[in-house]
């Protein structure tokens, strides 16, 4: 109250107005009068809920545990976030000659086509802009099956086989397949860690 | 105000800790006696109201809202035994206080020095206090003193809020004039 204001001293000395002592044993004879109350659990435990507590800590003892919540999150950070799509960034497939290999954890993805008689085949996909030149494809000439393993980054990926140059056909081991626009359809992998994709 | 310590020793209380009651009876039994002592006059009695106070109190104890100040609800409880106390003795609050204290002498009170010339202020403050009406006096010693929240003065005076502050403000300015004139 603003008018208190003047009388601050008197206040003051109001503040400091001795107070009366009961007679020795007061406390003793209160507490003899008493009978305990008998609360049931639920009761105890809701007046736990709604009891307000005091929390006290040393801030200089939680510098540990800050530091290990800290270093939770920058690993998190770095690990289990999805990393940029690549597809349209073909410096980032390793085996791109001279490319450079960008700090991401890429994917060994295995592309194989079966019984198929051809002097080449390479793979060709959004990995690479649909350009054949780098991702030629090894024969086994015993069963005519063509490999190449690739290192890609992880997510979503289409991809064909370009035959003798020529002819595009889609992995017909494929899972997924998606149009092509031009009449025919694509292949579709999903790479990741958890479940490297062997085709 | 911090209120936690009081909440958490009531929740202990109300969980079936009757000893918990007493560092509650510990912490507030000055206050309490000194009020019922300002009431009754009487030493005797004043202990017996307080007493009361503090095992009605424990009675109602799960009335009590967790979060508020514990003493202006056990001074409400304690005012409340007063009265009664006063309406069986046929006795009135303001007029006791005036057929009692009409200028009284700090000497009349048992610690207080009674040469004049010896007079603290402290002591000058108490005898001041003492030609003050009853509700007067208990809404400056219940403000300044027990540190109340003026509603809480209103409700252990059962007087309204706007009465509290009346009866502080007109206290203190009666109060400067007394001292002015001693």
């Amino acid at each position: 109250m603003d008018h208190e204001k003047k009388y601050n001293h008197l206040i003051d000395l109001l503040g400091q107005l001795p107070e009366e002592t009961p007679s020795p044993g007061f406390t003793g004879r209160v507490l003899g009068s008493l009978e305990p109350k008998k609360a049931a659990w639920w009761k105890k435990v809701f007046l736990m809920a709604v009891t307000p507590r005091t929390v006290s800590f040393t801030p200089v003892k939680l510098v540990p545990v800050a530091a290990v919540c800290l270093a939770l999150i920058v690993l998190f950070s770095i690990h289990v976030i999805p990393v940029m799509n690549f597809h349209d960034d073909p410096s980032l497939n390793v085996n791109n000659g001279g490319a450079r290999m960008e700090n991401i954890n890429l994917v060994p993805i295995l592309f194989k086509l079966e019984s198929t008689p051809a002097e080449s085949v390479f793979v060709i996909g959004s990995f690479n802009d649909w350009n054949a030149e780098d991702h030629k494809m090894s024969v086994d000439p015993a069963d005519n099956t063509w490999v190449l393993t690739l290192m890609l980054p992880p997510g979503r990926h289409e991809y064909a086989f370009l035959i003798d140059g020529k002819k595009t056909v889609p992995d017909p081991n494929a899972v997924f397949t998606r149009k092509d626009g031009f009449g025919s359809y694509n292949s579709v992998i999903f790479a990741n860690h958890q479940h490297e994709t062997y085709l | 105000m911090d209120t936690s310590g009081d909440d958490q020793i009531i929740a202990e209380v109300l969980g079936g800790n009757v000893s918990a009651f007493g560092v509650l009876v510990n912490k507030y039994q000055r206050p309490v006696y000194s009020l019922m002592l300002r009431v009754t006059g009487a030493p005797d009695q004043a202990e017996d109201l307080a007493q009361d106070a503090f095992i009605r109190a424990y009675d109602k104890l799960d009335l009590f809202r967790p979060g508020r100040p514990f003493l202006p609800w056990l001074c409400k409880i304690a005012m409340n035994l007063a009265r009664d106390f006063l309406r069986k003795n046929r006795r009135e609050l303001n007029i006791l206080d005036d057929e009692r204290n009409p200028g009284l002498e700090p000497s009349q009170e048992p610690e207080v020095e009674t040469r004049f010339d010896q007079w603290t202020e402290m002591e000058r403050l108490t005898r001041a206090l003492n030609q003050l009406p009853w509700d007067y006096r208990e809404a400056l010693i219940l403000r300044f003193k027990q540190d109340f929240r003026i509603k809480d003065v209103a409700k252990t005076l059962n007087i309204s809020l706007s009465g509290a502050k009346m009866r502080i403000h007109r206290g203190l300015k009666r109060l400067r004039t007394i001292l002015s004139q001693d």
